[in-house]
């Protein structure tokens, strides 16, 4: 339990991203939609309806997404699993979700207060998704903020998974590694809570090296290649058993 | 106790590329292990299978007699630094913050040392530090977690001679008040070879070489004199290597010396030199490399 905490206590110190980023940007658009609807006139009879509030979901697909590409190697290398990583960051995001909907619940309880702050401006009553009584509006923000969330988090988890190798410019998915499973049996390990998994989960930490393949064979065919200097003394190499177990030195 | 770590026969297949061939080794608790070998020879492989970041194709991995893979009791014992980890977008001293919660031996006294002496700008963000300063982050986190089981995977990419210096120093100062195992994977050879206690040396896929260090300081000796001499010298040993110019020549024989050998090495007018363990490192690799690759191994066994 502890390491799930640790783990949710990881990611909120990105300070910036969970508090300037999200609700800075929410406040900006607020403003300019204020702002706008102040100065034109009524642009329907039952009210100004604007969508804006979608910036906030916006940002959680960015949150998202960089929890799979940056936080999860750094988790990895302080030695967290891949199984508690993903539940350390659903209990935070459950929470933070559910603080998010309270808020945003709020502000939609003092836009129908105020009469849409004076302009009949809909901006945090979404008209058809956030129209029914109060509990139905926390319910949605906060289930839909969840589920863009961690959409964005998978959608990480493949992009890191099957991104074009850097140097050869071909995708992972193509080369290897190993390939026996697609991504979706990868990912479906990282939650699998077995000891022994059967599938191999390539995460983050497999994309820094993806250039050793591509870079290597381009020295095998360069003889002289510096990376060879003083030490390939032959340009033509053995077949691999010819140097099997004899070639292993134990004492 | 710092736990045993023991690989068994452990294969790494890439697609058409064979990463790791039927490694088997043991890290013994308490050691500073050397892992060396060229680029692409399978020692990162190798250490992300150790920490559970990678999977093997066959073969085992047991750190204290358990799989690390998704294990959160053995991976807690362990930190791996890798050589170009990434980060979150972060200021370096956030960095560190969230890494003393995940160790329980954190030391922050020595993090703030280490900071001083790498002149980390602990203000700024990671992403804006330079190669050199995003490496000495890493070994900031590496040595203040005191992690039972460390390793470092080319740790010091980028860093100036001064800055290697100052985590040569602090490792082995550290070492020796906190004794736990350390796993090193480097090209600068020989500016660690009185750091490492044990070596390992990888080429393409296979330890090629698995011995003390202060074993391997006596395995090689390199006499050098007049052609003659050295042939003479050379005739009945078994000889590595041999360069010769117009008449003079030099060759790497097989060691240890006995005493009876060198008072005839003086009498040939030879100088003596032990192989450094770069150079013994760059044969054994090479000895891979070529053919009969069997007895020339044996050779540097024997």
């Amino acid at each position: 339990m502890t390491s799930l905490v640790k783990v949710a206590r990881l990611h909120l110190v990105d300070r910036f991203g969970y508090t300037w980023l999200v609700w800075g940007v929410l406040a900006l658009t607020f403003v300019i939609n204020l702002a706008i609807f102040a100065v034109i006139p009524l642009t329907q009879p039952s009210g100004n309806f604007t969508f804006a509030l979608v910036t906030i979901y916006t940002f959680m697909v960015l949150i998202g997404f960089q929890a799979a590409t940056r936080f999860l190697p750094f988790a990895m290398t302080l030695g967290v699993s891949r199984r508690t990583y993903y539940f350390g960051t659903v209990l935070l995001i459950a929470a933070l979700c559910s603080l998010y909907a309270a808020i945003l619940t709020v502000l939609w309880a003092l836009e129908g207060a105020t009469n849409g702050w004076g302009l009949q401006l809909h901006y945090f009553r979404v008209r058809w998704v956030l129209d029914g009584p109060w509990y139905q509006v926390f319910l949605t923000n906060a289930v839909l903020l969840a589920l863009v969330f961690l959409t964005a988090l998978w959608c990480g988890l493949i992009y890191r998974r099957f991104r074009p190798d850097r140097h050869g410019g071909i995708p992972r998915c193509v080369v290897g590694p190993g390939g026996r499973r697609g991504a979706a049996g990868d990912l479906a390990a990282v939650v699998a809570g077995r000891r022994q998994l059967p599938v191999r989960v390539e995460c983050a930490c497999r994309q820094r090296d993806a250039g050793t393949g591509g870079g290597r064979d381009r020295r095998r065919r360069l003889p002289d290649h510096p990376a060879n200097h003083g030490l390939n003394s032959s340009s033509t190499r053995p077949v691999r058993s010819c140097h099997g177990r004899a070639g292993r030195v134990r004492r | 106790m710092t736990p045993t770590v023991r690989v068994d026969h452990l294969t790494r297949r890439y697609r058409g590329q064979l990463a790791l061939d039927d490694v088997s080794c043991e890290l013994r608790p308490d050691t500073i292990t050397g892992l060396l070998g060229r680029n692409g020879a399978g020692k990162s492989t190798l250490m992300k299978i150790l920490t559970g970041q990678e999977f093997p194709t066959s073969g085992t991995v047991r750190v204290g007699g358990e799989n690390p893979l998704e294990n959160d009791a053995v991976l807690r014992r362990m930190m791996f630094v890798k050589e170009s980890q990434v980060y979150p977008d972060i200021k370096v001293k956030r960095v560190i913050e969230a890494a003393s919660w995940f160790y329980p031996n954190w030391d922050g006294e020595l993090a703030g040392q280490l900071v001083d002496d790498f002149e980390l700008p602990a203000n700024r963000a990671v992403k804006k530090l330079s190669r050199g300063m995003h490496s000495a982050v890493g070994i900031v986190l590496g040595l203040s977690a005191r992690a039972e089981i460390t390793l470092f995977d080319e740790p010091y990419l980028g860093l100036d001679a001064v800055a290697r210096q100052i985590f040569y120093d602090r490792l082995l100062a550290d070492y020796a008040e906190h004794p736990r195992t350390v796993l090193l994977s480097t090209h600068l050879i020989d500016e660690v070879a009185d750091l490492l206690e044990h070596v390992l040396v990888i080429d393409r896929g296979q330890i090629v070489l698995d011995a003390p260090a202060d074993d391997l300081r006596g395995r090689a000796v390199t006499v050098s004199g007049s052609t003659t001499a050295v042939d003479e010298f050379t005739a009945a040993r078994k000889v590595w290597h041999r360069i010769g110019i117009g008449s003079l020549a030099s060759a790497t024989v097989a060691g240890p010396l006995d005493d009876l050998a060198r008072t005839r090495a003086r009498d040939l007018g030879l100088d003596m030199e032990p192989v450094s363990l770069q150079e013994l490192v760059i044969r054994s690799a090479r000895i891979g490399t070529e053919n009969g690759a069997g007895q020339e191994s044996e050779r540097i066994s024997a």
